[in-house]
This record gives C-alpha cells, sequence and structure tokens, in this order.
C-alpha cells in the first residue's frame, strides 16, 4: 500500500511511522489518521516486527486535528448548510475518533514509543498518551503558542490519571522538563539526542519474548481499567463533542466567527501575542 | 517456630523478619516462602506488636523468586514439570498469598531496602506502607526477559502507567533515588542512615494509637480495592500463569532460560539473559 500523509518503514524488527504532512506540523485529519492505523495494522500482522515507534516530519510532533477544520469537519449533506450540526452527529464523529483511532492505539497488542519534538498538542498530545512510552526534546512544547485558541474537554480519560490534568487545561505554559516532571512524558532529553535514546530503547525492547511484552503491556492495561479506564472511555468524549456546541461570550476571543470571518491562519496568529 | 532462611527478631513492639540467604542473595526458594509466611502469621497473632520491618542480611535486599532449580518445586516456573494447569494456579497462588498477605496486614508494615531488590523484592517494598531504600539501592523487574509478568498489581497504582510500562517493558534497573522519584520507594537514603530511619519509623508508630491507626489503614485499603485493586491481585497473578503456559523461550529465535541454566547453570543463564540489552543501556 502507498502512503500519502505517513512514511511506513520497517527494519529488522522496528517498524516506524513518521506521520508527513510537515508544512502544517502534522494535523490528525481523518485521512491521516486511517493511513496510520493502516500502518499499524501491517506491523501487527508481521511476525518479524517487536516495536512500533511513532514520531512527525519537520518541526513538529504532531499540530493535533485540524484546527483550519474543527467543528466542520463532519460529512453532513445540504440540509445543513450553514447551519450548526445536531449534537448526534458531533458525538457519533468524537466516538469514531475513540474507537477508531485512539482506542485502536491504546490496546494495540504491541508495544508503542512515541518520539515527540516540536508542537505535541491537542489531539497529537492526545495521540502519544495513547502509546506506551514517549521520549521527548526538553524544548517540545504541549501547549499552543499564546493564548488558547479554543478550549473542549479533552478526549483522553488517561488525561484525569495524570497529575497534570490542572495545568493542562488552564493553560500552563508546557515544555518537555515540565512534561516529564508531571508525568505526561517518560523522559525529556536535548533535542540532538532524541533520536538515539528512541533507537536505543526500542533495539532493546525489540530483543524481549513478543508474548511476554504484550502480556505485561495488556496486565497494565487492565489495571487502568479496573480502576475505571474503561468507563471513562465511554464518557470523556460526550464532553469533548459537547464542547465544540460551546457558546462563546461576546467579551471572549471567539475562534469559529474569527476564522470564518479571516481564515484559520489569521485567527490562530492574533492568539500569539508576545510575552 | 524455629527458620531456617528467615530471622525472626522481636524488640518490644516490634519484630524485625530478615530474609536470611545472603549467599543466594535473598532468593526466595520454597523454604524460605513457607517460613516468611509463618513469620508473617506469628507477628500478626502477637498482641504486643505494632509494626513490622522486612529487611535482608548480606549484600541484597532480595533477588526475587528462587530460579535456581534447587529446592523450587513451588517458586520456579518451570513448565515442564509443572504443565498441569492446577497445578500452575495452585502454585502462583501461594507464592503470591504472602505478598498479598503483606499488603493487607493488620500491622504497620516497613520495608528497609540495600543492594539489590528485584522482581518479587519490589513486590514486597511495595506492598509494605513505608519504605526506605539506600540511594544506591537497585530495583528491577526484569520478567519480560524471561517471558514472564509481573504477579504484583500495584506497579500501576505506585508509580503510574507510564513509569510501570516502561520499568515493565524495558526491565531496566534503577537506583534509589530514581525509586524514590518515580514512586517505588516512600524515601531513599544514604546507606549509614538506613537502619535508622526504618527504626525511627517503627518507633513512630509504636507511639500512635493503634486502633486508630489500624482504622486508617483499613479505610485506605477499602478506598484502594474499591478503585480495582483487589481485582488487580487476582488478574495479575492468573496473568502470571498465562505467561508461564505461553512456555516461554520454546519459539524458535527466543531465549529459552530453563534450557540454558540446565546446560550451563544459574549464573551463565542470567548473563546470557541479560547481556545484549547492555549494547542499548539496558
Amino acid at each position: 500500500m502507498s502512503y500519502e500523509f505517513i512514511i511506513y518503514e520497517k527494519e529488522g524488527k522496528i517498524a516506524r511511522i513518521t506521520m508527513n504532512v510537515p508544512k502544517k506540523h502534522n494535523p490528525l485529519g481523518k485521512p491521516m489518521m486511517r493511513e496510520i492505523v493502516a500502518a499499524m495494522e501491517d506491523a501487527a500482522e508481521d511476525r518479524e516486527i517487536k516495536v512500533v515507534v511513532i514520531k512527525g516530519a519537520g518541526k513538529s510532533f504532531s499540530s493535533g486535528h485540524d484546527i483550519p477544520k474543527i467543528g466542520m469537519d463532519i460529512e453532513l449533506g445540504p440540509e445543513y448548510a450553514g447551519k450548526r450540526p445536531p449534537a448526534k452527529l458531533l458525538i457519533e464523529r468524537d466516538e469514531w475518533l475513540k474507537e477508531e483511532f485512539y482506542q485502536y492505539v491504546y490496546t494495540y497488542a504491541k508495544p508503542t514509543i512515541a518520539q515527540v519534538h516540536g508542537y505535541c498538542i491537542y489531539g497529537g498530545n492526545n495521540f502519544q498518551l495513547c502509546c506506551d512510552i514517549t521520549i521527548a526534546a526538553e524544548d517540545s512544547q504541549f501547549k499552543p503558542k499564546g493564548d488558547t485558541i479554543v478550549t473542549i474537554a479533552s478526549y483522553m480519560p488517561a488525561d484525569t490519571w495524570s497529575t497534570a490534568f490542572g495545568p493542562r487545561h488552564l493553560g500552563v505554559k508546557m515544555d518537555g522538563k515540565i512534561a516529564e516532571k508531571w508525568g505526561i512524558v517518560n523522559k525529556a532529553v536535548p533535542l540532538e539526542q532524541l533520536e538515539e535514546e528512541v533507537e536505543k530503547m526500542a533495539r532493546a525492547v525489540a530483543l524481549m519474548p513478543d508474548d511476554s511484552l504484550n502480556m505485561n503491556k495488556k496486565c497494565l492495561n487492565s489495571m487502568m481499567e479496573f480502576d475505571g479506564l474503561e468507563a471513562a472511555w465511554n464518557t470523556t468524549h460526550i464532553a469533548h463533542a459537547m464542547g465544540t456546541h460551546q457558546r462563546i461570550r461576546s467579551d471572549e476571543f471567539n475562534i469559529f466567527k474569527t476564522r470564518a470571518d479571516q481564515g484559520a491562519s489569521a485567527a490562530i496568529k492574533s492568539r500569539q501575542r508576545k510575552r | 517456630m524455629s527458620f531456617e532462611n528467615i530471622i525472626y527478631e522481636k524488640r518490644k513492639e516490634v519484630v524485625r523478619i530478615s530474609l536470611n540467604r545472603p549467599e543466594k542473595l535473598n532468593a526466595m526458594n520454597d523454604v524460605m516462602l513457607e517460613e516468611f509466611n509463618a513469620a508473617l502469621d506469628q507477628a500478626e497473632a502477637d498482641t504486643d506488636v505494632t509494626a513490622i520491618i522486612i529487611k535482608g542480611t548480606g549484600r541484597a535486599f532480595c533477588s526475587g523468586y528462587d530460579v535456581s532449580g534447587e529446592g523450587t518445586a513451588e517458586t520456579d516456573f518451570d513448565f515442564r514439570t509443572q504443565s498441569d494447569v492446577n497445578t500452575l494456579f495452585r502454585k502462583q497462588r501461594r507464592r503470591q498469598e504472602s505478598i498479598f498477605k503483606l499488603a493487607r496486614y493488620s500491622k504497620s508494615t516497613i520495608a528497609q531496602v540495600h543492594g539489590n531488590c528485584v522482581e518479587m523484592g519490589c513486590s514486597l517494598v511495595m506492598a509494605c506502607d513505608i519504605s526506605f531504600a539506600d540511594e544506591n539501592a537497585q530495583f528491577c523487574e526484569p520478567s519480560v526477559r524471561m517471558g514472564l509478568t509481573t504477579d504484583m498489581p500495584l506497579w500501576y497504582h505506585l508509580i503510574g502507567v507510564r513509569n510501570a510500562k516502561e520499568m515493565l517493558l524495558t526491565g531496566k534497573t534503577i537506583d534509589g533515588r530514581e525509586a524514590e522519584r518515580i514512586g517505588i520507594i516512600t524515601k531513599a537514603v544514604p546507606a549509614d542512615m538506613l537502619e535508622q530511619e526504618a527504626d525511627e519509623m517503627a518507633l513512630t508508630v509504636s507511639l500512635t494509637p493503634f486502633d486508630g491507626l489500624t482504622n486508617n489503614r483499613e479505610g485506605f485499603q477499602m478506598g484502594a480495592d474499591a478503585r480495582g485493586v483487589a481485582e488487580g491481585w487476582r488478574s495479575s497473578s492468573d496473568r502470571r500463569v498465562f505467561g508461564i503456559l505461553q512456555r516461554p523461550g520454546s519459539r524458535a529465535g527466543e531465549f529459552d532460560f530453563l534450557e540454558t541454566r540446565d546446560k550451563k547453570g544459574l549464573k551463565a543463564a542470567l548473563e546470557e539473559m541479560n547481556a545484549p540489552y547492555r549494547r542499548y543501556g539496558y
């Protein structure tokens, strides 16, 4: 299969998936997510592959779901033209994200290592949270530059297990070092050492018997599930769906209106102020 | 009861239970497992006692379940001689029983860790209320390298899923300071302060009204169980049996620990298992 949005490589026992829309910091649109899943399926079926490394081309890991398209990325018929989509369709879209993407990654049988640099925000951060182990560059960014563009309840039930839940959602600046401290990533290293650290870990993990890698991973995932994770998956995305239905007051920054009037880039830039 | 592989010392309200097979780095074999259980029971039944300290004699705290194949009918995972499911479940439950007993103990539990703390050694530490370690103690859970899983559910609850996945999926070794940072132990201290810290904690506990302390500990346990810890004990124990049933090492290309041990001895087998990882810093 040939890929448009990702680069998929296999070398010995390691598979590597590189998100590849670097000009836009690798946004996670549906086509990109479908290709990531297809590549992971291939790695899952390949008896040689023991571990999957996930990374981003260019300057960033991922900027998350397509900001220019949020709230609009549902296939709607002409009867909805110019109107706010109904809640049912928003929830269906979020269920797709939850089941076909995030849960697919989280329940994946083989170990996954996320290699994070640059921006790792919104959906990008959700993605790395679903991986088993994350190594990040010290200067990677887990909050977008500038003030919060939009705040929508997090998808990720894993967020509620992180002590950083509060700081993350209040827009506190968060680089790789702080993310390591708060447990959002396992380890932060200087950017020039990132590739090597991930390589060493992937090669070490690839030495292990794959049955026991899978069983140990499942054992830990079970503990989270006994703790309520399964139920949380089924509810947190609803808050997210409702979030795109939010009414923004006239004295608050309105992404939807600004985007419609000025275009997405201008809207995003307008929130970046010099500190 | 007189003990061979355990030292049981009672001083006023505190009982110190020392793992005592220093020449084997306190690896838990059948006799030690039996005696450890009996020691826990004895201290619990003794109405004078308010706290126990778990420690090890010699160079290490505990190097885990004894996998030498000698005197280890209960503690080993030799699927070649124990392949019926009933036997495997029964023995695995017995192995986990003493850790579970420690975690559910009605009196305060303190771990005092120096040197190597491997596999089941980590389970002992995490089952205790409070733990102190030498800053340079070495913590490791290498089961994954042998094709096995841990039978200790509390990795997730104590250190979080991210750190737990890193420890369990890489089998890496960390020191006392790192163990404190991520939450395996309460506090890392210089070696010469270790004994004193544990003793002072035992003293503090003995000064606390016993019923109140018992209530607090039980309350905490109830909350933990409601969050799935109770399920976790059963699930992790059973999963370890499934792991043994997978006959680790018997697939082409996988390291066969049991065969290597039989041919070359325990030490050589462990070295052969761990050497490839060192190349990558693990």
